[in-house]
């Protein structure tokens, strides 16, 4: 393969743009459009407000590009902007959540309900009504989601950053993560649950 | 639907099984050795955290990037300007030898003069900076219309303006209408310029066409203002008040405007005049067959 037609890094790309490579960010940017606004959209809720973050998340990574450990991996620098710029987003727009779940869910604290997702298990949607009703069932579900649970179960799911990096990503100890986790799959569950009618006797 | 006053949390095993699911990065194939009941439990958790897959999303238009790049250039432009500043600042406050009261005389002039450039600058980089802010809005609002008619086949929002058939040979005109944008396609703060003056004015323009005109816009494939900063004209016939046709909008004290184009570029204007001699506030008349004629 001809050395030109090799494909750069995040990395050398965000280099290159460093360097003065005038395409280098735009081809960063063509690269993670589609992910990152998807992240987005999920965690605010809104795709006009997405696409505002987007740009206030590029713009930062633009700003502190030099300071950028270039030996790291940018991808997870890059959501953990997003999703900082995000929830400044929501600390914005705040309103009553749905659910009484805006308190850290230490775990298994006195009041705490456990959802064993083995003895409920979930209806899938039927696949001639994914695109319409359960759809936005699943996304009442997830919005209804206080947002520092939310970002954690995006980031985990889509993003598959371990435990480890969305410590260090959000700067939040490392059983704060997993517990928020915890409460995030047996809120969304639970608001699934809720969503889906209810048989008849 | 709500949880009123409980925590709700996973059941030990779930848990377990769901930090073992992080670690794979959700494949479950990874995981060895798991028993029929772990199996069947970590089956579940993916059907469960699964059903993200659903939410409903949209890929990102090609403006986006376009506009993020935009956005980039004046935060840079930005820089540039308050680095103007910071360094005339420091030419003006730097000093270091014994003072004679002629000296004193001079270095006072200097801070005096120094000062008023300093302000001067200020005042200059803070209207760039509204004015950069109300293009940014603009462009907001562009990328929602291009992303509301690529949802509804093409079609821009519009709605008719009563009272206006006069100047439109006796038709009805249709103006561009940002209310259907609101919420999906763009915020409530995207619809107004941050440069307003202190006397109102304070939103968009936007372009009002015969529906035939409209069309004409589209086959001529000419770039045309879509909204544009307040039209002046328009707030001073209301008023009783005389204008003249080469007024700038209010919106940045009277220095100019931004406008939209169809493209999704945004454009400041010193003056009413644009591309082709047509204005943007007024029928013109002009041999073009397109005019603009901006309401708000």
């Amino acid at each position: 393969m001809p050395a030109e037609s090799k494909i750069r890094t995040d990395e050398e790309l965000l280099a290159a743009h460093i360097d003065g490579d005038q395409k280098a960010f735009p081809a960063l940017m063509e690269r993670y459009k589609d992910n990152l606004l998807h992240f987005l959209i999920r965690f605010v809720g809104k795709r006009a407000a997405a696409e505002d973050v987007f740009q206030e998340a590029f713009l930062q990574v633009h700003i502190s590009a030099e300071t950028f450990d270039l030996s790291r991996r940018f991808k997870p620098w890059l959501f953990t902007i997003a999703a900082n710029k995000g929830r400044d987003w929501h600390r914005k727009h705040s309103k009553r959540t749905m659910m009484s779940l805006s308190q850290d869910v230490g775990g298994e604290g006195e009041g705490a309900r456990f959802v064993d997702l083995l003895e409920g298990d979930q209806e899938m949607p039927e696949a001639n009504l994914l695109e319409t009703e359960q759809a936005n069932q699943v996304r009442e579900a997830v919005d209804a989601l206080p947002s520092h649970l939310r970002e954690i179960l995006l980031l985990s799911y889509f993003q598959q950053m371990s435990y480890v990096q969305i410590s260090e990503s959000l700067q939040i100890p490392l059983g704060t993560v997993k517990s928020r986790l915890h409460s995030a799959v047996a809120a969304f569950s639970n608001a699934w649950k809720s969503a889906q009618p209810q048989e008849q006797e | 639907m709500t949880d009123h006053g409980e925590h709700l949390n996973l059941c030990k095993a779930d848990a377990d099984m769901l930090d073992r699911l992080v670690t794979v990065g959700f494949e479950i194939d990874q995981l060895q050795g798991l028993t029929e009941e772990e199996q069947q439990r970590a089956t579940s958790i993916l059907k469960t955290v699964g059903l993200l897959e659903h939410y409903p999303v949209e890929n990102a238009s090609d403006a986006l990037i376009d506009v993020t790049l935009a956005r980039i250039d004046q935060y840079e432009d930005k820089q540039r300007a308050r680095m103007h500043i910071q360094t005339a600042d420091v030419q003006a406050t730097s000093s270091g030898f014994a003072f004679r009261m002629p000296d004193l005389i001079s270095i006072a002039c200097m801070i005096l003069i120094a000062a008023s450039v300093v302000i001067w600058l200020g005042r200059t980089t803070r209207a760039q900076s509204l004015s950069m802010q109300c293009a940014n809005n603009m462009a907001a609002v562009g990328m929602g219309l291009a992303n509301y008619a690529n949802d509804h086949n093409g079609a821009m929002p519009t709605t008719a303006v009563a009272g206006l058939s006069g100047l439109f040979g006796g038709a009805t005109p249709e103006r561009l209408d940002p209310t259907p944008l609101l919420g999906e396609y763009c915020e409530n703060h995207h619809l107004n310029c941050p440069g307003h003056s202190s006397e109102g004015a304070s939103g968009f323009s936007y372009q009002t066409q015969q529906k035939e005109i409209w069309d004409a816009l589209k086959r001529h494939r000419r770039v045309f203002v879509v909204l544009s900063d307040t039209n002046p004209i328009l707030d001073a016939v209301l008023s009783g008040k005389s204008h003249n046709p080469m007024t700038t909008s209010r919106n940045h004290e009277g220095h100019g405007q931004n406008q939209l184009l169809d493209d999704g570029s945004t454009i400041s204007l010193t003056g009413p005049p644009i591309l082709g001699g047509d204005r943007i506030w007024v029928l013109d008349g002009g041999n073009h067959g397109i005019d603009i004629f901006l309401t708000h």
